[in-house]
């Protein structure tokens, strides 16, 4: 994981979550990341686990021990990207926003 | 715009623009989607403007964009049906098989399609989201720089080389002034210390984040990274990393790496590490950190693919077949299958588009590429038993 | 070793039974094929809501909203709850005429609770609502929590009142074993129980061999939103268009409204999953857009969808089983069972210790899919 990961590091900036708040979480027994995920929001924001995805699951696995392949990988959903919401509507729907 | 496709190819770098043309080539019609505006990729960003003068020497964009000229006149010529500034939004295969880690669950019929919904650029026609079904999909998405977490890496101030990379290839502009600081260990770091002190900028000092000799294995790894042939670039690359360090702090085995924020603006003001057993602190007004790339996984998470993680890259990479497909109709080649370099990565594509091709009875024959880049394209795709030492060609 | 209770399927009605019977004294273990609210639980919206009830749900949605006050002392965690209200929009005179028919049904069978609230009223609570739209449906106590929080809760709960959890463990069937026993066939062995109880959700209708209850199984689309600025405090629903809508504490817009997208795997507990259809996912997005128009610069963060199972008469099947006597059946909640869970525990694990409470049960009763069962009134919410 690096040893510059300390507690009070971020590892989800979208959604503020620390490796403090990852630690506590493990602590309570859950056991792969899409369960950190749904205690902590870790890997909900906009990015869909771009920056804190690879990291996560290597935290996971050094504090447990086990493999990462054992560890998983969380999973994402679309949008990959934010999409704006006027951007799946035709143009009738919203005529004075079309572009 | 046609709803179907025979092949869509995501991502427009050295893989995908491959990919694309080769199959179209063969009589395919290919979609290409890609987010940037112009083709090329990350290793290939703004190769246009660059080739044509628009940014550094002519000499130097050639080094820098060695294959890229080629490739984009090829993709002009083919025919591809390619849409820049589209976004990937979500793509689906109906058929696959369930997200465990077993084997998936028995192929699909032939004409099983790919759903992939993607965003058409600004001033498209409404509604921008769209859907496409392609009879076969090529994923080059390529990497993405492992993210470095440590505390502090979200001051503004802190930034991956990549977006200094960014910064140089899409307006020639390089960081200023005192205080920018690199941190970290792998062939991109010093690749972009060098092209900072080429062209007349100052890094107060790199802190070398890897394990003794990490720097040095950097530096030979540098060709392969740069564009996969290590024939042309070593004369040039070994001059230029000698320019680019002298005068250079370098400070090595550091831990505890920590940014420091002003209290007023919030950027980053120092940052402090350990070194070789001395606590330092640094003022630091940019600080570009690098940790590796690995593969942009994003697409093959999405389909639900099976993964395996590679010890060596630290990061899991797609299980894929002989050709780089990972499951029926489609394929995933180039860096977001497992990091290799441009090189390795045309070969990829074009190994993929055959296989498409062959698939839908259109090649006159199924070929190979050849030479020493698509022999190591292949032993990377597992054509060939693994090395005694399990170490994979690209590192 | 026979344990007293053992619940099928452990998402929330499954994980607040298991609670609701620890506190009885009973041995409770809880069966899930995948994990803790895998499917229906962790997407859901979070609605906890009385308005525009089936009129047999409506007692069961009153009490359970005097759970969900007191829950998070109950469990000992937070469960994210929030009195926010909830209204449903009429957009003109006849959805209007509609709510005021509603109104006097239900005072007719003694219930007051829902209210008529006036466009001039509506402008004022709700002043980025369209300006085409006439008044609302309101209950005001109604309101809001978070399925995850709610769902972690639970388990935490469980676990530290003794419930053994089973999860990745699936069941292949529930037979009698002889006198007051159960034997529930499972991928792990055979587990024997006094009672079990049918928290299988979309799976519950095949739980036993000769009792199948025909339900479907259905992939509803979820949106969530970046943070816009707070505009509307409670759930809003429309008359005649299919839409959920609320703002969450941080300003996340998140959208619902029983849009399909297209189900996979539907018979397998653990791979079933739904993708996303991005047809339906605008059409979602037009209903929310024609009530509160300045959405359409809203970005979207995130869509899922999470597997309901849905009853021919959108009504659960509650209490004991027509076939195997010490099974008790509580799924098939028809995509609005969150709000209910706390209380469904309650009455299923009151009626395990007791025997009471089937009466209140009755309207819920599997027996009403038998052929000589009456044929039920269907009066559902529009949309």
């Amino acid at each position: 994981m690096g040893v510059h990961a300390t507690d009070d590091a971020l590892i989800c900036r979208c959604e503020n979550v620390r490796v403090a708040d990852v630690l506590a979480a493990l602590g309570t027994g859950i056991d792969g990341p899409n369960r950190v995920k749904a205690m902590t929001r870790c890997g909900m924001g906009p990015c869909q686990g771009r920056i804190c995805a690879n990291p996560l699951t290597r935290l996971i696995a050094a504090e447990t021990g086990w493999s990462p392949d054992t560890v998983g990988a969380l999973r994402i959903r679309p949008p990959l990207k934010p999409v704006l919401l006027m951007d799946y509507l035709a143009p009738e729907i919203v005529p004075e926003l079309s572009a | 715009m046609s709803k179907v496709v025979d092949l869509c190819v995501i991502g427009a770098g050295p893989a995908g623009l491959a990919a694309a043309a080769r199959a179209a080539e063969g009589g395919l019609h290919v979609l290409l989607l890609d987010e940037q505006s112009a083709a090329g990729g990350q290793v290939w960003r703004n190769a246009g403007t660059a080739l044509a003068g628009g940014l550094m020497p002519t000499t130097q964009a050639e080094k820098v964009y060695h294959g890229a000229g080629a490739a984009l006149q090829r993709l002009a010529a083919s025919g591809v049906d390619h849409r820049a500034g589209a976004t990937l939004v979500d793509i689906a295969q109906p058929e696959t098989g369930p997200e465990t880690k077993s084997a998936p669950e028995a192929a699909p019929g032939p004409e099983a399609m790919v759903e992939i919904t993607w965003r058409a650029p600004f001033g498209a026609e409404a509604p921008r989201v769209r859907q496409t079904a392609a009879r076969a999909v090529i994923a080059a998405t390529g990497a993405q720089e492992r993210p470095v977490i440590f505390p502090g890496a979200e001051l503004p101030g802190v930034m991956g080389v990549g977006a200094i990379q960014t910064a140089y290839k899409q307006s020639g502009l390089v960081p200023d002034g005192e205080g920018v600081v690199l941190a970290g260990h792998g062939p991109l770091l010093l690749l972009t210390l060098a092209q900072i002190r080429a062209a007349g900028g100052r890094v107060a000092a790199v802190l070398d984040l890897g394990p003794p000799g990490a720097m040095a294995a950097a530096a030979r790894a540098l060709p392969r990274a740069l564009i996969g042939d290590p024939a042309l670039m070593a004369q040039g690359v070994g001059l230029m990393l000698r320019r680019a360090l002298s005068g250079v702090p370098v400070h090595r085995g550091v831990t505890g790496l920590r940014a420091h924020g002003t209290h007023r603006t919030g950027s980053i003001e120092a940052v402090s590490f350990t070194s070789a057993g001395r606590a330092r602190r640094l003022p630091a007004r940019l600080l570009g950190v690098h940790d590796g790339v690995i593969p942009n996984a994003q697409v093959s998470r999405l389909l639900s693919l099976r993964h395996v993680w590679d010890a060596g890259q630290g990061a899991f990479v797609p299980v894929r077949d002989a050709d780089g497909a990972v499951a029926p109709g489609i394929w995933i080649v180039g860096d977001g299958a497992g990091i290799g370099g441009a090189g390795i990565a045309a070969v990829d594509g074009e190994q993929a588009a055959l296989a498409v091709l062959a698939r839908t009875g259109r090649a006159r024959t199924r070929g190979a590429a050849s030479g020493p880049q698509a022999r190591r394209a292949a032993f990377r795709r597992g054509a060939f038993p693994a090395r005694a030492d399990g170490r994979a060609c690209h590192r | 070793m026979t344990v007293d209770v053992a619940i099928i399927g452990g998402g929330l009605i499954g994980l607040a039974t298991a609670f609701e019977a620890r506190q009885h004294g009973l041995s409770v273990q809880v069966i899930e094929a995948a994990n803790c609210g895998r499917h229906a639980s962790s997407a859901s919206a979070g609605g906890v809501r009385s308005l525009n009830r089936h009129m047999a749900e409506i007692p069961l949605a009153r009490a359970a909203l005097d759970l969900w006050r007191g829950l998070a002392e109950r469990l000992g965690h937070d469960v994210g709850f929030v009195q926010s209200g909830q209204m449903r929009l009429a957009e003109d005179v006849a959805g209007m005429a509609a709510f005021e028919a509603r109104i006097a049904r239900l005072a007719d069978a003694g219930w007051t609770h829902e209210r008529l609230s006036s466009a001039r009223h509506l402008r004022v609570r709700l002043p980025d609502s369209a300006p085409h739209c006439r008044g609302a449906l309101v209950v005001d106590d109604d309101g809001f929590a978070d399925p995850l929080a709610t769902l972690h809760a639970y388990r935490c709960a469980c676990l530290a009142a003794g419930v053994t959890l089973s999860e990745g463990c699936a069941v292949h069937g529930v037979v009698r074993a002889g006198a007051g026993a159960l034997a529930i066939d499972t991928a792990r062995g055979e587990i024997r129980a006094r009672h079990v109880v049918n928290c299988a959700g979309a799976w519950g209708g095949d739980l036993v061999a000769d009792e199948r209850i025909a339900m479907r199984t259905a992939a509803l689309q979820m949106i969530v939103t970046a943070p816009v600025a707070p505009f509307v405090t409670p759930v809003i629903g429309v008359h005649g268009r299919k839409l959920s809508l609320k703002q969450t504490d941080t300003g996340a817009v998140v959208i619902g409204g029983a849009f399909e997208g297209h189900l996979r795997h539907a018979r397998d507990a653990v791979a079933a999953r739904g993708d996303l259809d991005p047809g339906r996912i605008g059409a979602s997005l037009a209903n929310a857009v024609a009530v509160f128009p300045h959405l359409a610069q809203a970005r979207i963060l995130r869509a899922w969808s999470g597997l309901e199972g849905i009853m021919p008469d959108g009504l659960p099947v509650l209490g004991p089983s027509g076939r195997v006597p010490g099974l008790i059946h509580a799924f098939g909640f028809s995509a609005h069972g969150f709000a209910l869970a706390p209380l469904v525990g309650r009455m299923v694990a009151d009626h395990l210790h007791s025997g009471a409470g089937v009466g209140a049960m009755a309207p819920f009763s599997v027996a009403r899919f038998g052929t000589d069962a009456p044929a039920r009134q269907k009066e559902m919410s529009d949309a």
